[in-house]
């Protein structure tokens, strides 16, 4: 599988983000995107999930059942009211998929993050770091090829950044997977990725 | 269509797991429904006994009139309000985007966020109509509660339709507040709320054409007070439809234009 940028241009308010940028992602490398704050790194991620509108030029997936996740640190992304398992109940029902299959997800695929001893506490009692453990939950029931994500290790602690390095590694063996990554911390992301791109 | 109504039913899940987080919630709908049939009782008493030409053809119960009219608006503009607020709320707290990288459309999700608020308004007209009966026994029965309830389900489409053309302006512009606000005045004004629209200039009562809830409240007045056949509101019922499917088609069409306006503007998630 491959997604390629053709071209790509985007401008947001007449400053220019993108001026004919091309690359090609293959599957089964990991990317590191590099560059100051206000690059485009993000505009990039978004670009790719669709989140965003390019004015000119074309991103072609090689694959057209491509299933895009794009995980970020953004933790107010849920509903506070809801605990974290109906919160991926919800997000799962609009995936597909059924309670059983969430709860299946949660049990067996992610039983390393112990999420079961706060799946049903409200959201609004989580620290950042559990929460940010559910944002990436929620980003693999879907079981993505393409995988985007924007700082996704920010609020974990130790332990659970080595989760899941494991869990992604895991996971990268398993499946034809393109993978792209940003982050703050240069030299984890070196050590961690593939291929780096600089914006 | 079965992904959608799945879609339907898990939004309904949500959205009754949100309301009961918030413990006072049936407490304040029956202190509210007690209010409004209260208030509304004695003030129907003040023209008890006039008799305006007006109100002849509803029996001159201005009483029946006012409850109708308003049991109509309260519920018709919830399922307005809860489609643009769940968008205002989604943008401001923060989860409007992960909708847009789902398997499910957008306008499908939006849609079904309407699900909880269409059966909390029928739960409200049910207590409305309780009380309405404890204050006024002789003129309602619960034969006229089902009938509302099947006139309001009908009723529903257009309102969903105006809700999702202000959902549009509120995805590109975040704020909506004042078109909301024009519309339900409006829909007081001119769609005989509060008083027939018979007592409009003629100029003005052409108006009631664009409001849904004018034919939604000549549906019910006619069955509940009027005491009309089916057939003698076929006029009522054809403006109903007529009016769901301009309104379906154009609110659908306005969110997704927005969408793509919003997406090019990098502002999907802005609030």
């Amino acid at each position: 599988m491959e997604i390629e940028l053709k071209n790509l241009n985007k401008k947001f308010n007449e400053k220019s983000i993108f001026t004919n940028f091309n690359f090609k992602f293959h599957s089964s490398r990991r990317y590191a995107l590099y560059g100051p704050n206000g690059s485009g790194k993000t505009t990039l991620l978004k670009l790719i999930s669709n989140l965003v509108k390019e004015d000119d030029g074309e991103i072609k997936f090689t694959n057209k059942s491509s299933s895009i996740s794009y995980i970020n640190s953004d933790t107010r992304t849920f509903f506070q009211r809801l605990s974290p398992v109906d919160n991926l109940y919800f997000f799962g029902s609009i995936n597909g998929m059924s309670k059983t299959q969430v709860r299946k997800a949660i049990e067996e695929d992610f039983k390393d993050f112990n999420i079961t001893s706060f799946m049903d506490m409200p959201l609004s009692n989580l620290s950042l770091g559990q929460v940010q453990i559910i944002n990436i939950v929620r980003g693999f029931l879907i079981q993505p090829n393409v995988l985007l994500c924007d700082e996704i290790f920010a609020n974990l602690d130790e332990k659970n950044v080595k989760n899941l390095i494991l869990f992604l590694d895991n996971y990268k063996a398993k499946k034809d997977l393109i993978e792209i990554y940003t982050s703050h911390n240069k030299d984890f992301l070196k050590n961690f990725c593939d291929e780096e791109i600089f914006l | 269509m079965k992904d959608f109504f799945y879609i339907f039913k898990a939004s309904f899940e949500r959205d009754l797991k949100i309301h009961f987080s918030y413990k006072l919630n049936i407490i304040g709908e029956l202190f509210f429904s007690f209010v409004l049939v209260f208030m509304l009782f004695y003030i129907a008493s003040v023209f008890e006994n006039s008799k305006s030409d007006f109100l002849e053809k509803y029996n001159h119960n201005y009483f029946l009139f006012l409850l109708s009219g308003l049991m109509v608006f309260l519920f018709l503009t919830r399922v307005f309000s809860s489609i643009v607020y769940f968008v205002s709320s989604a943008q401001t707290l923060g989860y409007f985007e992960s909708f847009f990288v789902s398997k499910t459309n957008p306008v499908i999700i939006i849609l079904a966020s309407s699900a909880f608020p269409i059966s909390q308004g029928y739960l409200r007209l049910f207590f409305i109509f309780i009380f309405a009966i404890i204050f006024d026994p002789n003129s309602l029965s619960f034969f006229n509660l089902f009938q509302i309830f099947s006139i309001l389900l009908l009723s529903i489409i257009p309102f969903v339709g105006i809700g999702l053309i202000v959902t549009s302006i509120v995805i590109i512009y975040k704020r909506a507040a004042f078109v909301s606000s024009i519309f339900l005045i409006g829909c007081a004004a001119f769609s005989g709320v509060i008083f027939p629209i018979d007592v409009l200039p003629p100029y003005l009562q052409k108006l009631s054409f664009i409001f849904p809830s004018s034919f939604a409240l000549d549906l019910v007045r006619g069955a509940i007070i009027e005491e009309k056949y089916l057939i003698e509101m076929l006029k009522d019922f054809f403006g109903i439809i007529v009016l769901s499917f301009f309104y379906l088609i154009l609110g659908i069409f306005a969110v997704q234009t927005s969408i793509i306006k919003a997406k090019k503007n990098g502002t999907i998630g802005h609030y």
